[in-house]
């Protein structure tokens, strides 16, 4: 019983595990500055297309004011209220209704010679409503009876709440029978009316089911037709210019065996289509705002075409010092247009002014940091790229801005692994000093001086790191945390950092016994056995930073089929990540060095007893995560012979 | 004439016309065609040809009911969102399971055909002109099937024909299968995997011998228009022990093909045909190996059971050779986007001898533009046109650009061999219509060649 309830916990924890890993998979995100897609427009959605201040009113809508007596009119909103309203997913289809009743309702109504003209036109809306409450989309015959209605009602009604809510049907109705454009537009038309009787979340609702996130096939069919106003040009234009990520992320069986989604190609195709609409329909984007209205557009159809040259050129036609220029949507763009086509150094200045722009949400703004570390990477500007990898815009370095921008189509890598490979490999240990100078006072500036003195004792400068390591803690009890996390990691840093100043001490001591030179041999290669046995016996607590990676790290060194580098960067990449594995590795370090007493000091008992630590070394490296498999395999042998000699 | 023998020879009058209406003869069907069927699951595969199809069965859904959870009965059908373009359409709702659906549901199954039928003129202008019912009746079900069907058959208007597969078995003497047929316009009596449910009962083979001569007076003596179903798909599978005639299969793989083994040298390949003219490749263990998550001990094998234009030409002969009600043959089935072991549509349509042939096209390569921003890096296809070539062959990939660099896909056996050319080495029957490569990176755009290395 017990045992069988052992095998259950366990199975059941086990499962809760497994569970979670599917449902909360770690981001893996490193370097998105490199995807194609970092650096499309920004995407749209409903709520970018609608204007402040609008005005609404919030009146009963036609039949549904709840009656209390039995005129024609009362029995008519009651027969109308019985009819149920269709509910998605329920299990067993409902029984058929019986409109019979209401019809008859109506007919009664439609005698009453009391009614006044208000009442009337209520009745008449009450009439298209049951038409279209009859009607679905597989028999359109009632759909259709319920448009006509509606349209007359819209052509002869006065009572502003009826007719606004008679114009919210005609949308549903002709949504039901598949038109989306004329749907689409009354609903958008809707959205920024005053007086509108529609409620903003119901607006914005519809809009999102009609269009879904970039209207499909069918708005690239009908593109032209919405180039009766600007508000449906802009629309239409910037809703099927919506950057798509769709092959992000497909794996190789996916690659493989299934083609990706047509669709943004089939967007792409009609980048001659749009320009040539835009280019005809001038007269619409007449006005300044227009003109603006229209360079951003048309520089928004050129990016998300694969056009930044395209972009570029319209930009340069935009004199210096216009309002334009300043736009946040325009900066992105230009910087955008510039990166893709290699002109890094030309991205560097719009990015920088997203970033300081006061009217830059902290979505836009967490995409120019990120885009600025891509533009610093490519400069070989580490300093600079470190204080972009710093930037965050809750102050939580990786945390997602409130405004969710990774709708916009930029990703603020929550992984956080571009900072720590930045600190912890690509970036020269004179570029963490170089930046811990010029920032000294910049949140998170700690972290960076927490790598600069794993950095030093990688390169056995032991003395500097404990200084180091002293200088955190003194800061750390100076600051005052914004935050619980704040808190947390300043706490678990500062107890690191007592932890190891007087370890790097011990170490300097060790080392410079190691590496005496007016000593005998003997006494030499016992000192360095003394400082493999103390490397060997702190495994993760000299070389490694444990204030990094969150037990992740084998996951970011993936530069061997990182295909967005150019072959000098891969090459470079692999190389310091390799680097990175050999340096931070306490085991192997203390092996390297065991092996040197091993072959000076030969078949003695200081050379046996190094030996013996080395096997102990080579087996618990783990190989996995730390590679050359063969060399380990080859060495444990090796040694495991040399042992057994007499 | 005495009493009794007036009111027998009218109730023989009386029972041969009846007899007589109920075959509903048919005038034999003038124009000969060729379809397929398309099967759900996922989307079909986009082939250009020459003209439309003569007719297109595609799947629109399942009747559901009659399980163990007893959930009532239901009809489940939706249009797909694209098909390949056909003169006629028709619409096919299967029911999964050996058995027959309860007549409490052939209204809503008539009501649903109608409603997709209306659809599909309003929303694609496609010409569905029926309702096909693919219901794997035992024999013994078959009054009750009829049953089914007479009530399906009233709740349908009269421009929306029936017409049902049809099992071989069904066919035999002492069976209801005329009460079926009598109550449809078409049948379709399938010409593959006779030995269901075991799969692997006349050995490997998917296909089944179309003897016109024998099945011809079968199907014929109905007077009802019927078409072929010929199967144009394969099947990999699992098989256990040594001797062919000793082998058994024990799992069906979905999205396996020859290439995923081929290259495997732990694999020996068994080249046969079977005796319906279907293509055999058994890939054996020679030693223990893994596949996947699927350990192999030496002796178990892989196979692969493949269509062949011999096949798909002998049986649609054979078909053609039966005349009378016969109006054409179905393949089964028109490839998914992602099968690879069915026959190209166009492969099969030539080899049934539907003019024009298309034209093969070259191998040749598809570059899709992997999306890196600050370098250009391509997803490299080959798109082979023979990929079950029997011998193994070699190509030379050429880039109009140095390469920074090449990834291979997975173990596909391809390498650099120059700053420009790529080298693709592929085993026997190591093809695949599209082939992913791997992903080319260079400074800029690149164009690439492909050319076979004799």
């Amino acid at each position: 019983m017990k045992t069988g309830s052992r095998i259950f916990t366990c199975s059941a924890t086990l499962l809760f595990g497994l569970a979670f890993l599917w449902a909360c998979p770690f981001d893996d995100t490193l370097r998105a500055y490199l995807d194609g897609h970092f650096w499309l427009p920004f995407s749209r959605h409903s709520e970018s297309f609608e204007k402040k201040g609008i005005r609404r009113i919030s009146a009963p809508f036609a039949g549904m004011v709840k009656s209390k007596g039995f005129q024609p009119l009362e029995t008519l909103r009651a027969a109308y209220q019985e009819i149920p309203v269709p509910q998605p997913y329920q299990p067993v289809a409902p029984a058929p209704y019986d409109f019979a009743k209401p019809r008859r309702a109506l007919a009664a109504a439609r005698t009453d010679p009391s009614l006044s003209r208000r009442d009337r036109e209520e009745v008449d809306l009450v009439d298209a409503k049951i038409d279209m409450r009859e009607g679905q989309p597989d028999q359109p015959a009632s759909l259709l009876s319920a448009k006509k209605k509606l349209e007359q009602f819209l052509k002869v009604a006065r009572t502003p709440e009826l007719l606004s809510e008679a114009r919210g049907w005609l949308a549903h109705v002709d949504y039901a029978l598949g038109d989306q454009t004329a749907a689409g537009k009354i609903y958008l038309d809707e959205l920024n009316r005053n007086g509108s009787n529609l409620s903003r979340e119901t607006l914005l609702t519809s809009l999102k089911m009609t269009y879904g996130y970039d209207g499909g096939q069918k708005l690239l069919d009908h593109l032209d037709e919405y180039f009766d106003t600007p508000e449906h040009a802009a629309f239409a234009i910037q809703l099927v210019t919506n950057p798509h990520w769709d092959d992000y992320g497909r794996n190789g069986y996916e690659r493989q065996y299934t083609r990706r989604d047509p669709r943004p190609d089939r967007a792409a195709q009609s980048y001659a289509r749009i320009q040539r609409l835009l280019a005809l329909h001038t007269d619409l984007l007449a006005s300044q705002t227009g003109a603006d209205a229209l360079a951003l557009l048309t520089m928004r159809t050129a990016l998300r075409m694969g056009d930044p040259p395209g972009v570029l050129k319209i930009a340069e036609m935009i004199p210096t010092g216009d309002a334009i220029r300043s736009e946040p949507d325009f900066e992105w763009m230009l910087a955008s247009a510039h990166f893709i086509s290699h002109e890094y150094a030309a991205a560097e200045q719009p990015l920088l002014d997203l970033f300081k722009s006061p009217r830059a949400s902290a979505g836009q703004k967490a995409a120019a940091a990120y885009g600025l570390c891509g533009v610093y990477r490519k400069l070989d500007n580490p300093v600079e790229q470190i204080r972009f990898a710093l930037y965050s815009p809750q102050g939580d370095r990786g945390a997602y801005p409130s405004d969710g921008n990774e709708d916009m189509s930029v990703y603020f890598a929550e992984s956080g692994w571009d900072f720590s490979l930045l600190l912890d490999a690509e970036a020269p240990t004179e570029a963490l000093k170089a930046f811990v100078d010029k920032y000294p006072d910049m949140p998170g500036t700690h972290l960076v001086k927490y790598a600069l003195a794993v950095r030093l004792a990688r390169v056995n400068r032991y003395e500097e790191s404990a200084q180091l390591y002293d200088s955190l803690r003194e800061t750390a009890s100076r600051q005052k945390p914004a935050d619980r996390s704040q808190a947390y990691e300043l706490g678990a840093e500062t107890a690191s950092a007592i932890r190891r100043a007087p370890r790097m001490r011990q170490l300097a001591t060790l080392y410079e016994e190691a590496n005496r030179s007016d000593v005998s041999s003997e006494q030499l290669q016992t000192a360095r056995y003394k400082l493999a046995d103390f490397i060997r016996s702190h495994p993760d607590q000299i070389y490694f930073n444990d204030h990094l990676w969150s037990g992740v790290q084998r996951y970011a060194l993936y530069a061997n089929t990182d295909d967005r580098l150019t072959g000098e960067e891969r090459q470079s990449e692999i190389d310091a990540e390799r680097k990175l594995k050999d340096d931070q590795e306490e085991r192997w370090r203390a092996y390297l060095i065991l092996r040197d007493v091993i072959r000076d000091a030969g078949k003695t008992e200081l050379g046996r007893k190094a030996a013996e630590l080395a096997v102990l070394c080579v087996r618990r490296i783990a190989r996995d995560r730390f590679g050359r498999q063969d060399e380990l395999a080859r060495a444990d042998v090796d040694l495991s012979k040399w042992l057994a000699q007499k | 004439m005495s009493s009794p023998s007036v009111l027998s020879l009218l109730v023989a009058c009386l029972t041969l016309s009846g007899c007589g209406e109920a075959l509903h003869s048919q005038q034999p069907p003038p124009k000969w065609t060729t379809g397929f069927w398309l099967w759900q699951g996922s989307p079909a595969r986009t082939v250009v040809l020459p003209a439309p199809l003569d007719v297109l069965y595609f799947q629109a859904g399942t009747i559901e009911g009659g399980d163990v959870y007893n959930r009532g009965w239901s009809v489940f059908a939706n249009l797909p969102a694209e098909l390949p373009s056909a003169r006629e359409y028709w619409i096919v709702l299967r029911f999964g399971h050996q058995s027959v659906p309860d007549a409490s549901i052939a209204e809503a199954v008539a009501k649903r055909a109608s409603e997709l039928r209306a659809l599909a003129q309003l929303r694609h202008q496609w010409n569905v002109v029926g309702l096909q019912l693919d219901i794997d009746s035992p024999t013994r079900l078959l009054p009750e099937y009829a049953k089914f069907l007479g009530e399906v058959r009233k709740g349908l208007p009269p421009e929306i024909q029936i017409s049902i597969t049809a099992l071989l078995d069904w066919f035999h003497d002492g069976t209801a299968v005329t009460e079926v047929i009598n109550h449809v316009d078409e049948f379709v009596p399938q010409f593959y995997d006779v030995g269901k449910p075991n799969l692997y009962a006349g050995g490997p083979v998917v296909a089944a011998r179309l003897d016109g001569a024998t099945w011809g007076s079968v199907f014929n003596r109905f007077q009802k228009r019927f078409r072929i179903g010929v199967s144009s798909f394969g099947r990999a599978l699992r098989v256990t022990g040594g001797r062919p005639e000793a082998m058994s299969p024990s799992y069906i793989y979905n999205d396996l093909a020859p290439v995923d083994v081929a290259g495997n040298p732990a694999f020996r390949l068994e080249v046969s045909k079977n005796a319906v003219d279907e293509l055999v490749l058994t890939y054996r263990a020679t030693r223990e190996v893994s596949l996947g998550y699927n350990r192999f001990p030496p002796g178990e094998a892989i196979q692969f059971i493949l269509p062949t234009s011999a096949e798909i030409r002998s049986a649609t002969e054979s078909a053609r050779k039966i005349g009378g009600y016969c109006s054409g043959v179905i393949f089964f089935r028109w490839p998914s986007s992602s099968e690879i072991l069915a026959m190209e549509p166009d492969e099969a349509l030539a080899a049934a001898g539907v003019p024009p042939e298309v034209k093969k096209e070259p191998d040749s390569i598809e570059a899709i533009d992997g999306g890196c921003a600050a370098v250009k890096c391509v997803d490299i296809y080959l798109l082979d046109s023979t990929p079950l070539r029997p011998a193994p062959v070699r190509y030379r990939i050429h880039s109009s650009e140095q390469l920074e660099y090449f990834l291979p896909e997975g173990k596909i056996p391809i390498r650099m061999a120059g700053p420009s050319d790529l080298e693709l080495s592929l085993p026997p029957y190591g093809g695949r219509r599209r082939m992913q490569l791997g992903r080319a990176v260079s400074a800029t755009r690149s164009d690439f060649t492909v050319q076979e290395v004799k």
